[in-house]
């Protein structure tokens, strides 16, 4: 019994479901495997750094950090959405530098959640700034009718469609850009990124 | 004539005996097999439009009969989202699926390996000193990396998945666990038994269906961009 109590404790600090922690205590905690070294540089203080030649080369740490939100409580497509940002917001904002285009950049983003399409707008619009790209936080407008068909329209043809409307209607002039973030089907948890140009609608990814 | 064995010491011998069939397995998700899921697995009309070549690449810990299983199991589960779905040991698939080709045509590779493994001594020795009632431990955590790519090699979307599995030996940790699973928790939540195996399922099927999805929309795209074959 004194070796079982003493052995509790080391049971109680490992996050695995167990006889002091559910399985839906688990799924509170983001957790990853880290190298001694990683996990030193990113949790400084907590995970002593290696040193000397006696540290073992193959030691690693499981680090867990407490979700913000337990599982379930938002939508599983905004959860989704949100898990991914910063990185979509990222290389969002990569691609539209790799075109190589000096333009006044326009965030859309087209996404079933209007909180999260509003979120990872200002997101886009902040990596974009931090590309060193030049930012507007003009919307630019369709009528609409122009709505109204293009609504009836298969995605990956509407959105071309809506670049040449808003050329044509001086939504864009030739020195605007307009980045599209897109979801094309409420089931994706990836996002499609597009830059509608001189009327033209690229796909960059 | 042999002396015969003393009392604990065959109490003893016969704990240690009794802990190779006392084993508490659990599972921990890691990086990639956490992520939310929006797709569900169970629907018909995922895939609908989609050839789907699964080859699961033996290697490390996955051999040849492991990889097998895996690509029925995890053809199975596409089959089910609608999509025509040929597997393969890593080469290219002995036979083309039947019937016109669908609009779609992805490569799904899937590899596995172990990234960490563990068994303290010292716990192996506290088991048999308490007669089982302290647990020994082993664990391992693996990594399945999955690729997916379109029928031209473009890769279309990557992917690790990592997670962490622990099993306890011993008396005391399964019939704590035992007594727990019989009284306070709920059927879906019971550790002893084939829990961890069903939950490290379900989440591996989810993510695979969800990356599937992901590059069959990303293969839209860019055949969107090429535009219709002159």
């Amino acid at each position: 019994m004194t070796l079982w109590l003493l052995a509790a404790p080391l049971a109680a600090a490992d996050p695995m479901p167990g006889l002091v922690r559910s399985r839906d205590a688990l799924r509170r905690l983001d957790c990853e495997r880290l190298s001694a070294w990683d996990a030193a540089d990113r949790y400084p203080g907590r995970v002593p750094r290696p040193e000397g030649r006696e540290v073992d080369p193959d030691r690693t740490y499981v680090v867990c950090a407490d979700r913000l939100f337990a599982p379930g409580f938002r939508d599983p497509g905004a959860e989704a959405a949100l898990w991914g940002m910063s990185d979509t917001a990222a290389s969002a904002a990569a691609a539209a530098r790799a075109t190589g285009l000096a333009r006044i950049w326009h965030v859309e983003v087209f996404h079933a959640s209007s909180p999260v399409a509003a979120k990872l707008g200002f997101a886009v619009k902040a990596a974009l700034v931090a590309e060193g790209l030049a930012v507007s936080d003009r919307a630019p407008r369709l009528g609409p009718d122009d709505l109204d068909v293009l609504l009836r329209l298969e995605p990956l043809r509407a959105y071309p469609a809506a670049c040449a409307r808003w050329a044509a209607t001086g939504g864009l002039s030739g020195e605007d850009a307009l980045l599209g973030v897109v979801q094309l089907d409420r089931r994706a948890t990836a996002l499609q990124v597009g830059v509608c140009a001189d009327g033209g609608w690229t796909w960059l990814r | 004539m042999p002396r015969r064995l003393s009392c604990c010491v065959r109490i003893g011998l016969a704990s240690i005996a009794a802990a190779g069939g006392c084993v508490v397995h659990t599972y921990q998700p890691l990086a990639g097999l956490h992520r939310p899921v929006v797709v569900d697995p169970t629907a018909p009309d995922n895939l609908s439009d989609l050839d789907l070549t699964v080859a699961c690449v033996p290697g490390g810990k996955l051999g040849p009969s492991e990889a097998g299983v895996l690509c029925r199991q995890v053809g199975r589960l596409f089959e089910n989202q609608g999509a025509r779905v040929v597997t393969t040991l890593g080469g290219p698939p002995d036979e083309a699926p039947a019937g016109d080709p669908r609009p779609i045509a992805l490569r799904l590779e899937l590899r596995s390996r172990q990234i960490h493994e563990a068994s303290p001594a010292l716990g192996w020795a506290a088991m048999i000193a308490s007669f089982s009632l302290v647990p020994a431990l082993t664990e391992f955590t693996f990594a399945q990396d999955v690729v997916v790519r379109s029928a031209s090699g473009a890769l279309l979307a990557t992917e690790t998945l990592e997670g962490r599995i622990t099993h306890w030996f011993g008396f005391g940790a399964w019939a704590s666990n035992q007594l727990l699973d019989w009284t306070v928790r709920p059927e879906a939540h019971e550790v002893v038994g084939g829990g961890a195996d069903r939950v490290l399922s379900q989440d591996l099927y989810r993510q695979l269906s969800q990356v599937v999805f992901d590059a069959k929309l990303q293969a839209r795209v860019l055949a969107a961009e090429r535009g219709p074959a002159r």
